[in-house]
């Protein structure tokens, strides 16, 4: 028996059969073999999608469009100093931004609800009855609120806002007439510049009535913040009055004068403890006895003042107290001899049988304990002023901090009232300007015209794009099925299902039809000549049978 | 809209791309023949489904293996359900196989003569019962072994194998398969089904035949992208009265008109 699936059974009989060539990614002749083979395929779509265009155009309600051109930022000329008053950032508006404040406002709710109003569209009978439906679903809303509302919703469909050169924008409102367009056109131009000079109006007087209650408000705030600085200063000027004489000059001087009353001191507590022993050995064991009488007691305190004046003298301007210290050292003698003198006439006085000697004693001990006290109260005034100085040292970086506080809350309301003053001064200018009329940002330059051909259908806009779907479709359909269709499509691939060695391929046989029925040979050629024929149909129907009678036409327009 | 009748004989071209695929193919076989013991004579032609050329391939190539290499060639059409081989060849449809299943003709009857002299032609004919009654597969047998060696190579032009059962019982009996996919129609699926079907019979794959290569496969199977496409088919009429003596083959087609005006 033979193995006929072996078709070289002796493999150095035949030559090698060389392996199939790797398929090219991209093979321009494949592509054009592809494309002549699916030809009538291909013009399917392309057939049907010109057909449709063409039936598109024909059914497709004229549009009429008009349009007006709007210039914005038009603003009167103003000096040079109001200018940067009345629109300090005007000039940085641009087109797009411009387009965008225009397009805001055409579509605003306000706007179209007057537009639609002015219009009278919310009378149009197609949206009443549409109105009417919407208001027997949902009762709470009237049926005129329900009219206001599609009318401004259909109205904003038909206006179109697109740049132009510089600062012009041209706004478009399309209509099923032309009269209607242009109408529509011309009342969006009317209520465009009444609602830009009723809101710029609005806006500058809100600025204005804003700016007048801050400015209530930052004065009241600004007069309060300088009462609190001038309440600052003024105790900072009484503390600086009411201060010791020590200062950072001075304080050694006094912390000399402390030094020399301890020293002083110090020698009369020695002088007196002599005076006590004298006064012990003379009176026999008699304490000591008190002198203090009243004159001497008023000299002893006169001498504390004038020990008080002498150090407050030493340590005040060194030119001017040189003079003081010495009369106050002057009075400070006498005084201790007039105390002296008082306290031996007081000892002389004393009832007992007190020497000589003890008198003499008791008097020394009665004027050096009051000089002792003089100088012990001195000291102590001394101390308690360096003390004082020293805390002062410490608190002055916090006094000028607060100060420095409340003095720039007073320069930051300061500045805002009077920004807010030139705010109300610019809104009083702008509301001059909207209010004499120099101040309009938008101006019509070119007023709205009859337009005398519809802009849409725009034929060339409906075959480009027919033109470009239909190819795109048929390459797309034939990729489609070249993947879908899972069919055998190569010598490789069928010696790969089959699982034997393709020995031939027969081509069809010239002038012999194609493998399948008629209809799936030819349905794309009987595709193409149906839809050719429904087209020519629809168009012979629609230029005689459909096509509105002459004569009804005039007894329409005479029964209008 | 009915094809127009064409017959096999109509578009046989030597020059031809179809014949010169047909000749490629039985040069390929004959190679393989010469280099085998005991080389094939019986081909079994058969497909996945209807519809993918196995009939028109059959004729054909018996048609080049009788014309071109002047071997004594018989055909059968063993497809009795939807037969189109007599068509293909101008014959009429019965006697053939089934009346000799059947036993209502002889092998001298159903056996017919072509406008090839050394090509013979046993059509379907028109089984009276239903198929399955009327094959009979130990007759097949016997009438392939009559016929082995009366002829140097017989085609079996047989149906479908994935919805009919009598190729798997014919492809017993053959020496060869060859399987016929049609480019660009023939389903994958359909074509595993057909390989899962004749797994058995496997060793005897001859090989497989691409139709439709000029519609299914790329462009350089297609012979015209070399400029080598055959002349203008000549009409059928024109084959029927020659310009030039008749020749041999000429003479059959008049003994084979005769008959067909005497049925």
């Amino acid at each position: 028996m033979t193995t006929p699936n072996t078709p070289y059974p002796q493999p150095g009989s035949y030559p090698a059969v060389p392996p199939p060539e790797k398929q090219q990614v991209f093979d321009i002749r494949d592509i054009l073999w592809r494309v002549t083979r699916y030809r009538w395929l291909l013009v399917v779509p392309i057939v049907i999608s010109m057909s449709g265009a063409a039936i598109y155009y024909t059914l497709a309600p004229a549009i009429f469009e008009s349009h007006v051109l709007v210039a914005i930022d038009d603003q009167a000329q103003v000096s040079g100093a109001l200018q940067g008053l009345v629109q300090p950032d005007r000039d940085r508006d641009t087109p797009r931004e411009r387009v965008t404040l225009v397009d805001s406002k055409v579509r605003s709710r306000r706007f179209l609800q007057e537009l639609s109003l002015r219009s009278g569209f919310n009378r149009d009978p197609q949206v009443v009855k549409d109105a009417e439906r919407a208001s027997r679903r949902w009762r709470g809303v009237p049926r005129d609120e329900f009219a206001i509302r599609f009318a401004s919703a259909r109205l904003s469909k038909r206006i179109r806002v697109t740049p132009v050169e510089g600062t012009y924008v041209r706004i478009s409102a399309m209509g099923p007439a032309p009269e209607e367009a242009r109408r529509i056109a011309s009342l969006i131009a009317d209520i465009l510049i009444e609602e830009s000079k009723r809101t710029n109006l609005e806006r500058v007087q809100a600025r204005g009535e804003f700016s007048a209650d801050q400015i209530t408000v930052y004065e009241e705030r600004l007069r309060k913040s300088e009462d609190a600085y001038q309440r600052y200063q003024e105790s900072l000027i009484r503390n600086v009055l009411s201060s010791n004489p020590v200062n950072d000059r001075n304080i050694e001087d006094a912390r000399g004068l402390i030094n020399m009353a301890e020293s002083e001191m110090a020698q009369v507590k020695q002088r007196l403890e002599s005076e006590q022993r004298d006064f012990a050995g003379a009176a026999n064991g008699a304490s000591v006895p008190d002198l203090q009488g009243g004159k001497a007691i008023e000299l002893s305190n006169r001498l504390v003042e004038l020990e008080s004046s002498a150090s407050a003298a030493a340590l005040s301007d060194k030119e001017k107290s040189d003079r003081n210290i010495a009369g106050i050292q002057a009075s400070i003698a006498s005084t201790r001899q007039m105390l002296l003198a008082e306290l031996e006439l007081e000892a002389s006085q004393l009832k007992g049988n007190l020497s000589d000697e003890a008198q003499s004693a008791a008097t020394g001990i009665a004027l050096d304990r009051a000089i002792i006290r003089s100088l012990t109260l001195k000291r102590d005034r001394l101390r308690g002023l360096i003390s004082e100085y020293a805390r002062t040292v410490q608190s002055t970086p916090r006094e000028d901090m607060e100060l420095a506080r409340l003095k720039g809350e007073v320069d930051t309301n300061r500045d805002l009232l009077n920004a807010l003053r030139r705010e109300q001064t610019s809104s009083r200018i702008s509301e001059a300007l909207e209010t004499s009329g120099l101040g309009f940002r938008l101006s019509v330059l070119e007023p709205p015209q009859l337009p005398y051909r519809a802009s849409e259908p725009d034929p060339f806009k409906i075959f480009a794009a027919a033109a470009l779907l239909g190819p795109l479709g048929a390459a797309g359909i034939v990729l489609l099925g070249e993947k879908v269709r899972l069919v055998v499509r190569s010598v490789e691939q069928a010696e790969e299902e089959l699982g034997a060695r393709v020995i031939a391929t027969f081509p069809r046989i010239e002038g012999w039809s194609r493998p399948g029925t008629y209809f799936q040979n030819n349905w794309p050629v009987m595709v193409i000549i149906a839809v050719v024929f429904l087209t020519g149909s629809f168009f012979a129907l629609n230029a005689t049978v459909f096509a509105p009678h002459p004569i009804v036409k005039v007894k329409a327009e005479t029964k209008k | 809209m009915k094809r127009p009748q064409r017959t096999l004989f109509d578009s046989f071209n030597l020059d031809a791309p179809h014949v010169t695929e047909a000749r490629r193919l039985l040069q390929t076989l004959a190679r393989r023949e010469r280099d085998e013991s005991h080389p094939p004579k019986v081909y079994m032609v058969t497909s996945a489904g209807r519809g993918e050329g196995k009939s028109t391939i059959c004729g054909l190539v018996s048609m080049v293996a009788a014309r071109i290499f002047r071997r004594k060639t018989l055909v059968i059409d063993a497809d009795l359900r939807r037969p189109s081989l007599h068509s293909l060849l101008g014959l009429n449809q019965r006697p053939g196989l089934a009346e000799l299943m059947e036993g209502s003709a002889s092998v001298e009857e159903a056996t017919r003569s072509t406008l090839i002299g050394t090509l013979s032609a046993i059509p379907s004919g028109r089984p009276t019962k239903s198929v399955g009654d009327t094959y009979d597969d130990f007759a097949f047998r016997e009438l392939l072994d009559q016929f082995r060696p009366q002829y140097d190579l017989i085609f079996i032009d047989c149906p479908p194998v994935v919805p009919v059962m009598e190729p798997l019982l014919i492809a017993e009996h053959v020496d060869a398969l060859l399987l016929v996919a049609m480019a660009g129609a023939t389903q994958v699926t359909m074509i595993r089904r057909m390989r899962q079907i004749l797994a058995p019979l496997e060793p005897k794959i001859a090989g497989a035949i691409l139709n439709n290569a000029t519609d299914g496969l790329p462009y350089y199977y297609d012979y015209r992208y070399y400029g080598y496409e055959s002349p203008k088919p000549k009409r059928v009429r024109e084959i029927r009265t020659p310009a030039k003596p008749p020749s041999q083959d000429d003479a059959a087609a008049r003994q084979v008109a005769r008959e067909r005006g005497g049925a």
